[in-house]
């Protein structure tokens, strides 16, 4: 019965329950504590990029017209799954000997700068009005990054006050 | 009052990291910014562009080698 309203609180708690079940979240990166505060600010960065970008696309289309808008939110994209793998690569460095770390790292930068360089190339070639676009989504990095200096910057003022 | 420090959060670790993020964006995207308006200017689009996205790209490589060499001492 459901004109009960103990029993509707019950049901609906339930319905609750069942949901945040369903939607837990994954952590972002696989195999580190999503804990500490490093982490936290690390993890953020590749999605402040993303917002930051979509943020200016917003803008653009008003401004410019969608096509443009698509190309920085193709940038911020690119520019936050350079970060994270640039993280990645990073973690295995300082978990592996530095030699071997080191060798696979730049192998794997050797591809990553392969990938970069042909979609530059398709943009330049098919695009070539709209790699500025491009590049202002993928230079998001920059501000999201002194953002997250100045925020660091100010607690370490508090914490010393 | 119990006073309330927060924990100690390693900026180096997280200022090397940001460091080596921001290398190689910043260099193609200065690159990228010299050889379009220096397209515009002598009419030669899209091989200044071309040029300068290269050094860019190559010199953000580089630099990124570089200072991936010196990541473990932070």
């Amino acid at each position: 019965m459901y004109n009960n309203k103990k029993g509707d609180r019950l049901l609906y708690v339930k319905k609750g329950d069942r949901h945040l079940k369903e939607e837990e979240p994954v952590p972002f990166f696989r195999g580190q504590s999503p804990f500490s505060e490093e982490e936290k600010i690390l993890r953020r960065i590749p999605l402040e990029i993303i917002v930051l970008s979509f943020v200016v696309a917003l803008g653009s289309i008003f401004l410019f017209n969608p096509l443009t808008a698509l190309f920085i939110l193709a940038g911020g994209a690119f520019s936050a799954l350079s970060f994270i793998w640039l993280k990645q690569a990073l973690t295995k460095f300082l978990l592996f000997g530095k030699k071997k770390a080191l060798r696979s790292a730049l192998a794997l930068y050797g591809i990553r700068l392969v990938l970069i360089i042909a979609i530059f190339f398709i943009i330049i070639f098919f695009f070539s009005r709209n790699i500025i676009a491009f590049v202002a989504g993928f230079s998001a990095i920059v501000p999201v990054l002194l953002a997250e200096a100045v925020v660091a910057l100010s607690r370490m003022k508090q914490w010393k006050s | 009052m119990p006073n309330k420090k927060p924990s100690k959060i390693n900026y180096g670790k997280i200022a090397a990291i940001s460091s080596l993020g921001l290398m190689l964006p910043s260099s193609i995207a200065v690159g990228l910014f010299l050889g379009y308006y220096l397209d515009k200017l002598f009419g030669t689009r899209p091989w200044l562009l071309l040029v300068f996205f290269i050094l860019g790209a190559v010199s953000g490589f580089y630099s990124l080698i570089r200072g991936l060499s010196k990541f473990k001492d932070v």
